[in-house]
């Protein structure tokens, strides 16, 4: 591919046709609709020929170390009004989290009380203590079918019960149920939920028909979302930023892909080519410049010239533009301590600013003009390679 | 008039097999002088075996940096995990040949990085007793352009 001869730069790059069938796309529709639940034997008998949990079988086995099934906590219908909170175990109560609660109360989505014993024979609560209460105010005022509001404490819930009645135990316990230990879920976790919900599911819920608009949107450029854990991430082919793709409109989004596409296909999708290409739909289209025709292609080719020359990649781009702006940030705001990247159009100021120089005639965004404070550009920062040196002589 | 020219930043990418082991590796610097490169970081007195780079590329530093980001993302399955990190070094598992290597890179190169350039055979593999003497004023003499 090449520019137009009046650009001095023609060298454009040109994504490459890759065989995108070799990816293991964890949302694929056809697998999902067909998609069978692993039996715990299945799940078992795969986990131990992982090496990291054969060593810790054999360290527990070298121990000699075994586990009593008599203290596993068991689930009984109990009265709710056994229920004690006690501060240091639970947070304080959240009314606004209760009243949340509330609104979008579903029977079967309520938990288990989880409690311990005790002397008194009530049930200090180490987890739910927002789902009992909303459960006790429920049941005080008649909306539970069939409680008698006059004897709501008697009402019987499902909990489940730990017989230890030593107060730290509680405090350790809470601490488990709410963080320590735990794995907390990735943004591709709540993504996938989402869109297995519609594809699966049929769901209507308007957040995941939006997510599963983003997931086609993503298929069809050939980036498929994937989590941090997928043995394939980074590859070509695959997107392992499932959180950047929420922050644009589906049309922006489109062209980001779109973009990438016609551009990079066969590197990996570096995270700059959300704030890059982004802000560039987001931005002409405010300024009602012309997205289509032959005058914006070769803009975009020559704006993809400008990379191609000045850094390779959309990799060693970002990389640069975070060096630069370091650079170019403690002389423009010497007071200030922070000089990290923190916004996202950078990268596209920096493209823009060689355009610029380079004699483009395209009209631009305003990005072209940020990073420039107290008489200091960001473009006289880029020293760390031969961008000046390339202008100069183009 | 010389063939081959090259911007000022420039860097090495290499190619090893460990002669102690045979496990093949690969990395990139900017440092200019190679042959201390080799001696620092990969000479290792416990494996009483001379190292050296079997395979040696040289070109704009954006591009080399580009190519070894590209295989580690390609091949990453492929990659020694230590210490829970993916490290610069092909599982012995995997079986990875010199050839298999070599036109991945060489591949790529064809089509995404034309400045850089492979050193020739002459001058490999590359032990702590070359020197490439004023590789800038003469590329033509140590480079060739991959095919």
């Amino acid at each position: 591919m090449s520019t137009n001869k009046s650009f001095p730069w023609t060298d454009v790059p040109k994504g490459e046709v890759i065989n995108i069938s070799n990816i293991k796309n964890p949302l694929d529709s056809k697998r999902l609709k067909n998609a069978k639940p692993k039996t715990l034997s299945e799940s078992v008998a795969e986990l131990e020929k992982n090496p990291i949990v054969a060593n810790a079988l054999v360290e527990l086995k070298n121990k000699k170390k075994t586990f009593d099934p008599t203290k596993i906590g068991t689930v009984k219908l109990q009265q709710i009004g056994k229920g004690t909170f006690l501060e240091e175990t639970q947070r304080l109560v959240i009314p606004r989290h209760i009243a949340d609660i509330m609104e979008n109360c579903q029977e079967e989505l309520l938990s288990p009380a989880f409690a311990t014993s005790s002397d008194d024979g009530n049930n200090p609560i180490f987890d739910t203590q927002h789902g009992l209460n909303v459960v006790g105010l429920l049941a005080k005022h008649g909306l539970w079918e069939g409680v008698d509001p006059t004897k709501w404490e008697e009402f019987e819930y499902p909990f489940f019960v730990v017989d230890n009645s030593d107060i730290a135990f509680a405090n350790e316990a809470a601490y488990h149920r709410n963080g320590k230990g735990q794995k907390k879920w990735t943004a591709f976790d709540f993504h996938r939920i989402k869109v297995a919900g519609v594809r699966q599911h049929k769901s209507k819920i308007k957040e995941y028909v939006d997510a599963e608009k983003r997931q086609t949107i993503c298929e069809k450029h050939e980036a498929i979302p994937v989590p941090a854990s997928h043995p394939q991430k980074g590859k070509a082919g695959t997107l392992d930023r499932i959180d950047a793709v929420y922050n644009w409109s589906h049309k922006t989004l489109d062209f980001i892909l779109a973009t990438h596409k016609k551009y990079w296909h066969g590197t990996k999708i570096d995270s700059a080519v959300f704030g890059l290409y982004g802000h560039l739909y987001d931005n002409f289209k405010a300024k009602h410049i012309p997205m289509t025709g032959p005058a914006f292609d070769e803009f975009l080719d020559n704006f993809h010239a400008i990379i191609k020359k000045c850094f390779t990649d959309l990799q060693n781009l970002r990389k640069e533009t975070e060096n630069a702006h370091v650079a170019w940030h403690e002389v423009a705001y010497p007071n200030i301590k922070n000089h990290k990247l923190n916004s996202t159009n950078c990268a596209l100021a920096i493209v823009l600013k060689i355009y610029q120089r380079l004699q483009g005639t395209h009209p631009l965004t305003n990005d072209v003009n940020d990073y420039n404070y107290a008489n200091h550009d960001i473009y006289d920062y880029l020293d760390e390679i031969d961008v000046h040196e390339a202008v100069n002589n183009a | 008039m010389p063939k081959i020219k090259l911007p000022e930043k420039c860097g090495w990418f290499y190619v090893l097999r460990l002669r102690h082991n045979g496990t093949l590796g690969f990395g990139r610097t900017a440092i200019k002088n190679i042959k201390n490169y080799l001696q620092k970081r990969y000479i290792y007195p416990c494996a009483n075996k001379d190292q050296v780079f079997d395979y040696l590329y040289y070109g704009k530093y954006s591009q080399i940096c580009a190519l070894e980001n590209h295989i580690k993302n390609e091949l990453s399955d492929k990659l020694l995990i230590l210490c829970k990190d993916k490290v610069e070094w092909f599982d012995p598992k995997e079986n990875i040949t010199d050839k298999q290597l070599l036109d991945f890179i060489e591949k790529r190169c064809k089509l995404h990085y034309p400045e850089i350039f492979k050193v020739k055979k002459e001058f490999l593999p590359f032990s702590p007793s070359n020197v490439f003497k004023n590789l800038h004023e003469d590329l033509d003499k140590f480079l060739v352009t991959i095919h």
